[in-house]
């Protein structure tokens, strides 16, 4: 049960599922090599995210870094522009870890919180990939139409959220 | 709302779309401005002009340039986001809130486009119109009751 709440978690928790929208649209408009370079510098970031939980880091301002990537991701899926794996994959590590970072298990026992953990490790990973191969085969012009207004929304609700926080 | 979302479409490509880009991103940073406290005077009377103006652009079928529609609708776009900044309920939920606000905002932008789809037709063009000039008439109510209060 702790490995599917684990696994459920990164589509179920708002910051992480717009985040990971966010992502997805991006990654999904870059070149299949950018495309399998930016899943595994996420998978890098949320495995070292998760890894630092694990250990028993403190609180971080990791939802904050984790809504204000995915504005910059909603930004640029909105303005339409295709970014380089230089771009793609920096934002998908720093996205990743962050995630990671706002992923602590609620279990109480040591097993069950493990489990959670590589839960929510399979589940940010499968998300992405979904996300991201969906993205790619979009090719209609609408389905680009689709994409920057999802990306303005993302965006939108990024600055929202960073507004509300911070003042 | 839904104005918008018509106006674009009586505009066609690319308007249709950037618009509804457009407008969530300025209406947010409308929003940072009323959750911040900075003051815009009048906010419900350019609330209300705003569904005069955009209503009269949807009955008028006025084509105005694509830059000229991207601003007017991104000024408009500052007082809605500035209204529900401001407003704000105290404890409320930040993401939840936000995701609310933009994803109702977006769907009626959808819902206007979906209504302007139908300038396609003599009937439906006729029919966009009048629902412009119903919007514009419903922004002079609103004026009106944002004016006495």
């Amino acid at each position: 049960m702790s490995f599917v709440s684990g696994l459920l978690q990164p589509v179920l928790t708002p910051a992480h599922f717009i985040s990971l929208l966010g992502l997805g649209l991006v990654a999904g408009r870059t070149v299949v090599s950018a495309q399998v370079q930016t899943l595994a510098a996420f998978a890098c970031g949320l495995v070292g995210g998760l890894c630092a939980i694990a250990w028993g880091i403190g609180e971080t301002p990791a939802n904050d870094v984790l809504v204000a990537m995915a504005g910059l991701c909603g930004l640029i899926a909105a303005t339409g522009i295709s970014v380089s794996v230089w771009f793609a994959a920096p934002v998908a590590l720093v996205s990743g870890a962050a995630l990671g970072f706002d992923s602590p298990p609620d279990a109480i026992l040591l097993r069950e919180a493990m489990l959670m953990l590589i839960g929510t490790a399979c589940g940010g990973i499968a998300a992405l990939t979904a996300i991201g191969t969906a993205a790619s085969a979009l090719s209609r012009p609408w389905h680009g139409i689709a994409t920057r207004v999802t990306g303005s929304w993302i965006a939108a609700i990024a600055i929202l959220v960073l507004a509300l926080r911070w003042t | 709302m839904v104005a918008v979302g018509l106006w674009g479409a009586v505009l066609g490509p690319p308007a249709i779309w950037l618009l509804p880009v457009a407008f969530p991103l300025i209406m947010a940073l409308g929003g940072v401005l009323g959750i911040a406290a900075v003051p815009i005077p009048r906010v419900e009377v350019g609330i209300a002009i705003s569904a005069i103006v955009l209503g009269l652009m949807v009955a008028l079928a006025v084509r105005a340039p694509l830059a000229v529609a991207v601003a007017v609708v991104s000024a408009f776009a500052i007082f809605h986001g500035h209204a529900h900044g401001a407003e704000l309920p105290p404890g409320a939920d930040a993401i939840a809130f936000s995701a609310g606000f933009v994803i109702a905002t977006g769907l009626l932008h959808v819902c206007g486009i979906g209504l302007g789809l139908a300038t396609r037709w003599p009937a439906g063009w006729l029919a966009v119109r009048l629902v412009g000039a119903a919007i514009a008439g419903a922004g002079v109510i609103f004026l009106r009751a944002a004016l006495w209060s």
